[in-house]
């Protein structure tokens, strides 16, 4: 769960999801804030030794993303840009932990998924999208959880002391 | 429940072979008192990396050199340094053997899916046997661990004869091979015995990797009756032979096992002082 695109590309469908809440310009906006401010933040120079707490703003801030699905009114602009915004950040800083900047690739289209979610939400059957956000939750608070745990996870080498 | 189930989904997709710690010389082969880098290494392959390990658990490391003759090297560690763990240089010719020993401080406990993956793997046969006798092996998996490290290195032209390298140095698990791999002519085969606790033990796992293609060993043999296992190397590179061993814990501790991880590491690269040397 720590590896490759899959964390960062979590987080943008999640952001996507949530943004579907907010107005047309608010999300447009907010799509153009994560790209923008990942594709920054992926060039940033974070050390390896930041990829516990990097990790972790990773998984909350899926979960705070998804979790604005389950707000019967509209997002506000601010705070979907103030979202947006810390899912650009998290989602940039997890892509820096590896030489390859590929990763922005397969994540950041993931955001686009504001759209369809958008027309899912004007049918009137939001349930779709609760769905789903519940499900990225579950995984953002098992994976979150995983760090905490004593026993070696799967992805990790053992024996390295 | 849940959470138990992820964590299993990450369980056994690694493969276990990442866990060998040695030490990592520039050069094997040296001119007298011109110095070579000493690197502390763990694991293999993509997980390969610089040991992390603090100087204090650091309990032994020295040069036994010809004439059994000891030094201490710890002052010429420099943990974490740019680009290596310190240097080594000696005067007098002759073949040293680099000792390095950890105490048994460092742990692991692994789910028992991985855990029982990695005695299969590494021929941890007391750990296997005690886990089906007690009933254990759906149960997570502790270890306390050591760390024993030796590497071997010449220094001048000429092999001598009072190489320390085929006499064991009274470590808890330790290979010694049964002929200098230096010695000249090179020899085509080379016997190690390996001594746990002083006495050769026959099952263990002995594996030969060539470190500058490192992501699986390239020869594992199980140790006959008498400790010994005889392996082919092939003329040139960096090499490293490693085994562990491991017992069952006192009641005391806080693990399940008590593991030590042995290496031994020697190779053919000459610093450019001694590339005339044969």
């Amino acid at each position: 769960m720590r590896g490759g695109a899959l964390p960062p590309a979590i987080l943008c469908a999640a952001i996507g999801l949530g943004l579907a809440s907010a107005a047309g310009g608010a999300a447009l906006l907010g799509l153009a804030l994560v790209i923008v401010t990942a594709c920054a933040m992926a060039n940033a120079p974070i050390p390896a030794t930041w990829s516990d707490v990097v990790f972790l703003g990773c998984w909350t801030s899926i979960l705070a993303s998804a979790a604005i699905v389950h707000r019967r009114k509209a997002l506000k602009a601010k705070p979907a840009l103030l979202l947006s915004l810390n899912a650009g950040i998290w989602t940039g800083a997890v892509i820096a932990l590896v030489p390859s900047k590929s990763n922005l690739l397969e994540a950041l289209p993931l955001a686009f998924c504001v759209w369809p979610a958008a027309w899912v939400r004007r049918q009137g059957q939001e349930v779709v999208l609760k769905v789903l956000a519940n499900w990225l939750i579950a995984v953002a608070v098992l994976a979150a959880a995983l760090q905490f745990l004593p026993v070696t996870p799967g992805y990790l080498p053992d024996h390295m002391d | 429940m849940a959470l138990a189930a992820l964590a299993m989904t990450g369980v056994g997709t690694r493969a276990v072979e990442a866990h060998d710690f040695w030490v990592q010389l520039g050069d094997s082969w040296i001119a007298p008192g011109e110095g070579t880098s000493v690197t502390l290494l763990v694991g293999h392959g993509p997980d390969r990396q610089r040991s992390l390990i603090p100087a204090g658990r650091i309990m032994r490391f020295e040069a036994v050199g010809p004439n059994n003759l000891r030094h201490d090297l710890r002052s010429s560690l420099q943990l974490r340094g740019p680009r290596d763990d310190g240097t080594v240089a000696f005067r007098d010719p002759g073949t040293y053997l680099l000792v390095l020993q950890t105490d048994a401080r460092a742990y692991s406990l692994l789910p028992a899916i991985r855990f029982n993956d990695y005695l299969q793997v590494e021929g941890l046969t007391p750990a296997l046997l005690y886990r089906e006798r007690t009933h254990r092996t759906n149960a997570d998996g502790s270890e306390a661990y050591s760390r024993q490290a030796k590497a071997i290195i010449h220094v001048g032209a000429a092999p001598y004869r009072q190489a320390p390298v085929t006499r064991p140095l009274g470590l808890p698990l330790e290979i010694v091979p049964d002929i200098d791999p230096y010695t000249e002519p090179r020899p085509k085969e080379l016997p190690v015995h390996v001594f746990y606790r002083g006495r050769p033990i026959s099952g263990a796992l002995v594996k030969l990797t060539d470190l500058e293609h490192d992501a699986n060993p390239i020869e594992t043999i199980l140790t006959d009756e008498k400790g010994q296992a005889v392996f082919y190397v092939p003329p040139g590179g960096k090499w490293l032979l490693n085994v562990i061993w491991t017992q069952i814990a006192p009641a005391s501790s806080d693990a399940d096992f008590e593991t030590t991880f042995s290496s031994l590491s020697f190779g053919y690269t000459h610093s450019s002082a001694t590339k005339s040397a044969p």
